[in-house]
């Protein structure tokens, strides 16, 4: 649905505004364009460090100028996949491109035109953070100042503050700043706002979509599922060394359940909703997974007996994620790649966490 | 002190190999050492001729000190002995207090025993008290293996408590050391100044005994070991110097802890610039390692300084029984030849260590995660590597140079004087290739095997090892030529030879050059 989301920086009088509309057309025009570049190119990579297998068979496709998350659990190869690419690990097989060329052969002349923010931001103790900018910029090739001065604002920075005395949440903001003062064509963000307050993580959000929008490619790894979903227009979920679901957040949800929660006049007949599964009712409150296909007729069963009110949701992406892991973990199944029925595993998948008391996601879509 | 047991039990379970293998090494270098000395003098009368010859020497006597008694069996082994057991115990108690102090304060380790039932005081208590403890086990194995090897067991066992001793009064200073600087690398610089300075008031002490000045050696930890005179007068009230020095310096560091918060020094940190000038790894690799060069340089020149001053006090010429006794102990020549060289020497060992460190300094990078940071940047890995390789190259040579230096231009020699202050720059400028050697050595350990990039500091050792005790313990030559600095020409007694320095320049060029390509071609770990 075209919309409109804004983003205002308190007490700030202008708004930052980047329609639903700029976005759609990005995507049509991508799909569309005859030879759509991709940026990151992985095909079948393997990468093991001694006896422990950490890549087992990657494939990843990043299109120019798009938001690419990349989730997955702890040790699943996220970072290991974001090292190969910048040239700091070598892959045992398989092929890795980015921005047409060769990660470990062509370093030089790739990583002027990447940014790259870590994990674990770990500074010099001595610098200050303006140093460590400027010399990270530097290092790139150049920042520009104006930029640089508007991150540092925005972000909330002291830049004259010797990086010992920042705690991790600046050490990462420095990082942040570093990469987003830059110009570069590809973002490579390993988890950035894992210790960012909540204003700053909005913040980061606003700028990872004006850069987006500046037709520049975005890597971002992040256990955040909220911040990915907001984000990604595509996703692939890694799970020991493999992905295996990858493509828009929209086809993912297709192949899942919608859920709904309702609150109704009458208590619910027992057998009266007999389509849904995972139904929770506790008193006039109701809850369950529909398939679309059956949402008609239970919608039509909740009327009967007095709608007070009523959401739904798409299933979240922690719930494709954990569906992706969750009891899988037991059984050894995972979810193959692409667009094959998950139904079969969904059906035993009870979600762990309990999604009514996750975020509410309709208010920013 | 809640939680003091447990922070030294976990001490002892991270430390134990360091601690182990160096303890191990003292143990079996004092049994060694001392098997060896009885033999090399079996009668008084030959013990008696070499004392009266080790004091008439001022080189010897600034490296080692002097013979009290020169009927002791023990005599120039002894003290030789006694003071690298003093300084293997005290460079390990202060990286044993390092690593338990502002170490772990900057690694945030304090911060997740510290939320535990932990008092204030018990980490500096667990870290002074651990090294104490080493020191002490030390020092009883090393009066231990001293006796079993023949010396006299009096002597041994104030040998030993003289090692304990000198182990924990550095372990103080160290504790001191660490509440004041601005982190841990800068603290132990100033722990490792302070044994520097002690070790040369010492020096100077030794050579101005009668003339005025001795007492400067009373100022110094390592005088007061040598001062008890370990079978050499049995001096023990003079222990008593370690405890009350340890006991204050201890209190001293409580009270400066219990003053500053964790992970900063008492100095508050000042704010920066915030703009920085800094563009590529070579402006990186500047800001970390100028303190460092700059404070080598001038110790090169100091040193340079002392040799060229004291040239003076060296005098006479020897006999053939004289030349044979010094030979044993590496030094080749007469008098002040003998005397330049073995200085020059000195000098080599610590230029040695610099270069190791700067260059070593490329793996810490790698670890704490700058290295990732930089090298994901269009840095190149030969850009940053080489970044780090000058400072250990150039630096290490230097600092031999600006020592030769300083020596030439302070050069005021004795009468009998047969040395020139050209030469003794030369003398100083050869020792270059084999530094290098060694240097380019760690390079190929942070290249090939970076888990075990300890390695470049255990050859050095083990080089440093071969060359002080190859001759006493009669090793064969194979092995002591094995060490670099045996095929340094032995200026200004022998003439120059280039062969062995081209050869030690190669080497050291292909060495550090297949350390850079394994260290491009190798995987980051961190």
């Amino acid at each position: 649905m075209p919309g409109i989301t804004f983003s205002l920086r308190l007490g700030e009088p202008h708004p930052h505004i980047v329609t639903e509309h700029q976005k759609i057309h990005k995507i049509v025009k991508a799909a569309y364009a005859e030879g759509v570049n991709t940026v990151i190119d992985i095909v079948d990579l393997t990468k093991s460090f001694g006896r422990t297998r950490a890549l087992d068979g990657l494939d990843l496709s990043v299109a120019e100028g798009e938001v690419h998350g990349f989730v997955g659990p702890n040790g699943a190869g996220k970072s290991t996949t974001l090292r190969i690419l910048l040239g700091l690990l070598r892959a045992d097989g398989g092929k890795a491109t980015m921005l047409g060329q060769d990660p470990w052969r062509d370093v030089a002349d790739l990583h002027r035109r990447i940014a790259y923010v870590p994990g674990d931001v770990n500074l010099w103790p001595n610098l200050t953070g303006g140093e460590v900018i400027d010399m990270l910029g530097r290092m790139r090739g150049g920042i520009s100042p104006q930029r640089r001065a508007e991150m540092l604002e925005r972000f909330d920075l002291d830049p004259t503050k010797k990086a010992r005395t920042y705690s991790k949440g600046n050490r990462q903001k420095v990082a942040l700043v570093a990469a987003l003062a830059s110009d570069a064509e590809l973002l490579l963000l390993d988890e950035p706002t894992s210790g960012l307050d909540p204003l700053m993580e909005r913040l980061f959000r606003d700028e990872v979509v004006s850069v987006a929008a500046q037709g520049r490619t975005v890597l971002l790894s992040s256990h955040i599922l909220s911040e990915v979903e907001a984000l990604a227009d595509r996703i692939s979920i890694i799970r020991a060394g493999r992905v295996v679901e990858t493509g828009p957040l929209a086809e993912m949800r297709h192949l899942h359940n919608t859920r709904v929660r309702a609150e109704l006049a009458r208590p619910v007949q027992p057998g009266a909703l007999h389509a849904v599964e995972d139904l929770v009712v506790d008193g006039a409150q109701v809850s369950f997974s529909v398939d679309d296909v059956h949402l008609d007729e239970v919608v039509a069963a909740l009327s009967s007996h007095g709608i007070r009110s009523l959401t739904s949701e798409p299933v979240s992406l922690e719930e494709l994620f954990l569906s992706a892991y969750g009891t899988d973990a037991a059984t050894g199944l995972h979810a193959p790649q692409g667009t094959q029925d998950p139904r079969g595993t969904h059906a035993a998948h009870t979600p762990t966490g309990a999604p009514d008391d996750a975020e509410p996601k309709r208010a920013l879509r | 002190m809640n939680g003091f047991g447990h922070l030294v039990r976990l001490a002892w379970r991270r430390d134990r190999w360091m601690v182990l293998a160096t303890l191990v090494l003292a143990w079996l270098l004092t049994y060694y050492s001392a098997v060896a000395t009885i033999d090399l003098y079996p009668d008084v009368a030959s013990r008696v001729a070499s004392a009266k010859l080790s004091n008439g020497l001022s080189s010897v006597i600034m490296a080692y000190g002097r013979v009290y008694d020169p009927q002791s069996v023990a005599g120039l082994g002894g003290i030789k002995l006694q003071m690298i057991d003093f300084m293997i115990l005290t460079f390990l108690a202060i990286a044993v207090v390092r690593r338990h102090t502002r170490s772990d304060e900057e690694t945030g380790r304090f911060e997740l025993l510290g939320a535990g039932v932990v008092g204030h005081r018990a980490p500096l208590a667990a870290a002074f008290g651990f090294a104490s403890l080493a020191s002490l086990v030390g020092g009883i194995g090393i009066g231990a293996t001293a006796g079993l090897g023949g010396l006299p067991w009096t002597g041994s066992w104030l040998m030993g408590a003289a090692s304990a001793g000198t182990g924990i009064a550095f372990a103080a200073v160290t504790a001191v050391a660490m509440q004041l600087s601005a982190s841990s690398r800068v603290g132990s610089g100033y722990a490792y100044g302070t044994l520097a300075v002690t070790y040369v008031l010492r020096l100077v002490g030794d050579v101005r005994e009668g003339v005025g000045g001795e007492f400067l050696r009373w100022l110094s930890p390592l005088g007061w070991g040598q001062q008890v005179r370990a079978w050499n007068g049995d001096r023990s009230w003079v222990l008593w110097l370690f405890l009350g020095f340890a006991a204050l310096g201890y209190v001293a560091a409580d009270r400066l802890r219990a003053g500053r918060d964790m992970g900063v020094g008492i100095f508050p940190d000042r704010s920066g610039p915030d703009h920085g000038s800094i563009g590529s790894s070579y402006g990186l690799a500047w800001r970390l390692h100028r303190g460092g060069v700059i404070g080598w340089m001038v110790v090169g020149v100091l040193l340079g300084m002392v040799a060229g001053a004291l040239i003076g006090a060296v005098g006479g010429f020897m006999n053939e029984a004289a030349e044979q006794m010094l030979r044993q102990i590496g030094g080749t020549g007469i008098a002040d030849e003998l005397f330049v060289s073995i200085y020059a020497g000195i000098a080599a060992l610590a230029a040695t260590a610099y270069g190791i460190s700067a260059v070593l300094r490329t793996r810490e990078e790698e670890t704490a995660g700058h290295a990732e940071a930089i090298l994901a940047t269009a840095e190149t890995r030969w850009r940053f590597l080489s970044s780090h390789l000058l400072y250990g190259f150039a630096g290490s040579a230097a600092f031999l140079v600006a020592m030769g230096a300083a020596e030439m231009l302070v050069w005021t020699p004795g009468p009998d004087s047969t040395v020139t202050a050209v030469e003794a720059f030369t003398t100083s400028v050869v020792q270059i290739p084999s530094t290098w050697v060694v240097i380019a050595l760690a390079v190929a350990v942070v290249g090939l095997l970076p888990r075990l990039s300890w390695l470049g500091w255990a050859l050095f050792i083990g080089f440093i090892l071969l060359g002080e005790l190859g001759q006493l313990l009669s090793l064969p030559t194979w092995l002591q030529d094995l060490s670099p600095y045996a095929h340094t020409p032995k200026v200004p007694a022998e003439p120059f030879e280039l062969a062995p320095v081209l050869t030690m320049v190669v080497l050291a060029l292909v060495l550090a050059a297949v350390g850079s390509l394994a260290y491009r071609r190798r995987d980051l770990s961190v």
